[in-house]
């Protein structure tokens, strides 16, 4: 990939990476008692990017003809409008592995059908009337190289577990979700039959769950929902390229205080959770990014052309899905911090409100700053005490009204893993949160 | 490098399925009504199903030169599957006329055009209003080249291209950045005078008001209809689902109101999901899905169109990576007889695009998401444009509650992308507001 380097710089072009990518992934997919599906695949891409003539373009390709690459680069960047300017950085030369206790690839495809198979225990529970299992291991290898002289090699690996259970009684059917990831081996498996029950509990308590009363009331959501909150309502709003095309309610509020000062949120791409970067897209270190600072504004997430842009540091947030997409400032494992109170103060604090807890996903639209979240799991408090599940439940408002409104915030902390999708790209991130408390939330249900 | 494969599994194998892609895409990103950035690329990949003794085994890799350990990597997985006495063999090969529809300009556009299009688009929206930004969005093209052979003796191919663009246009108003999305996409070049009615339906948003919770008739634009039918309608008239009781419908049941017919068709010349055969090689077909109500043929592929003693309706989709599924062609709702739904009832919300689709609950149909873009209504006129605002409700209970169906049919990007739909007021729908 040195001869890549080396064309570009004889073209013109003042700088220039190429990366390789290649991954082996197994995949299960067992659905009552069923192989629904067993693949096994290997991939492999090239990708590169040049500036030339203060524009960037990209090329990929399966193939690793760099003339080609490099042609097509170039073509990129002439029909890019925007100047950019990467000012180039210290070379870094390292090899980092992500640690596993069990290699997945030790493992045969039978041993993993065998025990997936097992975990179907739905004759432990009544109103269980179908379900499905997926396991999927990658092992991958990516290797990065640049005009400042970087050359990284990340060997990943990443295992995942999908429980998926279906109830049914009378006509009513409902089904819960509960998905485990790690950075990390097979040994994520050892956790496999506590998220089959717990994920079937689920689903059958929701068969008795009441239709939730939508309006204003004071709520408690918890670690993996809040996190939530901090990724999907703050989190998108610093991206600095939402700044830049004005997508953003945060636009201005450098330095004041947008929510209560009981709020300080933060991203941190080096902590060991599923987001986990070493390093990001472009080769850059990832570190703690402060956010949101006791209620007042303080930082963005940057790429390196968004940071050269605003003439800010780099934030090691540049991240792309994989070869062939654009790096674009990105989230890696983003929290708000603990505070002081905690989860007994802060439920004793709700006479009429609810207990939101987990997410089956949201959206925000972070120019207009409205965020709609619907809660894995939803309970009716009433004088401090839980006293009913309801279902069908949603919380939805303002960001900067909801940062207000939050009122307490817990001293425990917890996270939840999963993919962002911005731009048409998926990427890992982590989210967590301490318990919070906030007042006058909008919650809608269907009653 | 097709045929070594085919070789090399015809030494180790009687049953076998090779499906074969390649993408050629040429992507642009604009920020701030300038292009922001272009790429080029090629992918490409192989599938490889076989069957062993009756148990299956799948591998792919984008590496065509290691096809051995592609093709030795599923007699594996075939051998720890377990036996699958429900498939009924793969889908064999049947005499018909590929037409191709292939447009040569969307084929070959460049990175320059792209650039030309959107200074044109942008230089649309200014002429409406020169306030208003084209924030962020994104312009593809894609040149999908497939092929699928299998033992049975199908060998077809077919090359298809497509263009869209999508995005947010955003004006600032009193303060408040107010935002529309948008998106569009066809088989030929797009359109650019479009990019005036987007800039019209911005401006249609601005000095937005909360609604106060009530219970109110509901419209919905094809847009918004089109996302709703990519939850609960996609599950529920799926064969898969319907074999395994998952889904609610039965064949012969009225699932919808008496004024919804529903035709599934990838055989009407310029629709955009209009393909000659299916993923699997299947023919293409055009039916209903539900007639004046009635659900009357759920969609199949190879697989469990067999299984239940039926065929498959060409319905098969998949990516090299993983195994076909069932998914809709072009969603065709009948049209009704209402010029404009909106002069049919008296106070309305009018909703085109939401918050949340995809959070909805596919199997029971229940949802409770935000309005994007959405209006309230009185006495036939859009009054203002609502925020802050949530709908809730269910969507068979809506489906069964119908009032009017609107006369003009639009298409939207949903699901497969083709979806052709009209305007639909139906009786109520739980406002969450003030």
């Amino acid at each position: 990939m040195d001869k890549f380097l080396s064309l570009a710089e004889k073209k013109g072009a003042s700088y220039a990476e190429i990366m390789n990518y290649s991954s082996k992934k197994n995949a299960i997919e067992v659905a009552d008692k069923n192989i629904k599906e067993m693949s096994s695949g290997d991939v492999k891409l090239y990708s590169a990017r040049v500036l030339y003539k203060n524009r960037v373009g990209m090329a990929y390709s399966y193939l690793d003809d760099y003339n080609d690459l490099l042609d097509k680069a170039i073509k990129s960047a002439r029909a890019n409008d925007n100047e950019a300017d990467f000012s180039s950085m210290n070379a870094i030369n390292k090899k980092v592995k992500t640690e596993y206790k069990i290699n997945p690839l030790n493992i045969s495809l039978e041993e993993k059908k065998d025990d997936l198979m097992k975990l179907d225990i739905r004759n432990q529970f009544k109103k269980i009337v179908s379900v499905k299992l997926i396991y999927a291991d990658t092992v991958s290898k990516w290797e990065f190289l640049n005009s400042d002289g970087s050359n990284i090699i990340w060997d990943d690996c990443t295992t995942g577990f999908i429980a998926w259970p279906f109830s049914k009684e009378g006509n009513d059917m409902q089904n819960s979700l509960k998905i485990i990831r790690i950075k990390g081996g097979y040994e994520l498996m050892d956790g496999a039959l506590a998220a089959v029950k717990e994920a079937m509990k689920m689903a059958e308590d929701l068969l008795s769950a009441k239709a939730a009363k939508g309006g204003l009331f004071p709520t408690m959501i918890d670690n993996k929902l809040g996190g939530v909150f901090a990724h999907e309502a703050i989190g998108h709003a610093c991206e600095a390229d939402h700044i830049q095309t004005k997508a953003s309610i945060l636009i201005g509020k450098e330095g004041k205080m947008i929510g209560n000062d009981v709020v300080s949120i933060a991203d941190d791409g080096s902590l060991n959770k599923w987001g986990w970067t070493p390093f990001d897209s472009e080769g850059v270190k990832s570190s703690k990014t402060q956010l949101v600072k006791k209620g007042v504004l303080v930082g963005w997430l940057h790429s390196k052309e968004t940071a050269a842009q605003f003439d800010q540091d780099v934030t090691g947030n540049g991240r792309a899905q994989s070869l062939g997409f654009r790096v674009i400032p990105r989230m890696t494992n983003t929290f708000i911090e603990k505070g002081d109170s905690s989860y007994d103060e802060i439920l004793s604090e709700i006479k009429k409100g609810y207990y939101l807890k987990g997410s089956l996903g949201g959206q925000v639209d972070p120019a207009g700053g409205e965020f709609l979240f619907n809660a894995q799991e939803g309970y009716y408090v009433e004088n401090g005490e839980i006293k009913y599940m309801v279902k069908g439940v949603s919380l939805t408002g303002s960001i900067l009204e909801t940062l207000h409104n939050i009122k307490l915030v817990a001293n425990d902390m917890d996270f939840g893993h999963g993919y962002c999708g911005k731009a048409g790209q998926n990427v890992p991130v982590s989210e967590g949160s301490p318990h919070i408390l906030i007042e006058n939330a909008r919650v809608g249900g269907s009653q | 490098m097709i045929d070594k494969i085919i070789n090399y599994l015809k030494s180790k194998v009687d049953e076998y399925e090779v499906f074969y892609n390649k993408n050629n895409s040429l992507n642009a990103e604009i920020a701030s009504d300038k292009i922001s950035f272009v790429s080029e690329g090629v992918t490409h990949g192989v599938a490889i199903r076989v069957v062993v003794d009756g148990k299956f085994g799948f591998a792919y890799t984008s590496n065509l030169e290691n096809f051995k350990d592609c093709v030795d990597t599923a007699l594996k997985v075939a051998k720890v599957s377990k036996k699958d006495e429900n498939f009924k063999g793969f889908v064999k090969p049947k005499t018909f006329k590929v037409v191709k529809d292939l447009n040569k300009d969307v084929v070959e556009l460049t990175p320059e055009y792209i650039h030309e299009f959107n200074n044109q688009f942008v230089s649309n929206v200014k002429e409406v209003n020169k306030n208003i930004l084209y924030s962020i969005g994104m312009f593809n093209k894609n040149v999908s080249e497939s092929r699928i052979i299998n033992s049975e003796g199908v060998d077809l191919d077919n090359k298809t291209a497509v263009n869209s663009m999508e995005g947010g246009l955003v004006i600032e108003n009193k303060g408040r950045l107010e935002m529309l999305e948008f998106e569009m996409g066809d088989k030929n070049l797009l359109d650019v005078n479009v990019a005036k009615s987007h800039a019209q339906r911005l401006l249609g948003l601005l000095n937005k008001k909360q609604m106060d919770t009530c219970n109110i008739p509901l419209i919905l634009h094809p847009e918004a209809l089109a996302s709703l039918f990519s939850q609960s309608y996609v599950f529920s008239v799926s064969g898969e689902n319907l074999f395994l009781k998952k889904s609610k419908f039965k064949i012969g049941e009225k699932v919808f109101d008496d004024k919804i017919t529903i035709t599934d068709d990838a055989l009407t010349k310029g629709l955009f999901c209009t393909r000659p055969f299916d993923k699997e090689g299947t023919k293409s077909q055009k039916f209903n899905v539900i007639e004046n109500g009635v659900f009357k043929n759920a969609l199949y592929d190879n697989y469990y169109g067999k299984l239940v003693g039926k065929k498959s309706t060409g319905n098969a989709q998949r990516s090299v990576v993983s195994l076909p599924s069932i998914l809709p062609n072009n969603i065709v709702i009948k049209a009704g007889n209402v010029k404009d739904v909106l002069n049919d009832v008296d106070k309305a919300i009018y909703v085109r695009g939401m918050l949340g689709v995809h959070t909805m609950n596919e199997a029971t149909g229940d949802f409770s998401v935000g309005v994007m873009e959405g209006h309230y209504v009185e006495k036939g006129k859009l009054k203002y444009a609502v925020k802050d605002t949530m709908i809730a409700g269910n969507f068979f209970d809506l489906m069964n509650n119908v009032v009017s169906v609107g006369k003009k049919i639009e298409h939207s990007l949903d699901v497969s992308g083709g979806c052709y739909m009209p305007e639909i007021l139906f009786k109520n729908v739980k406002v969450i507001g003030n």
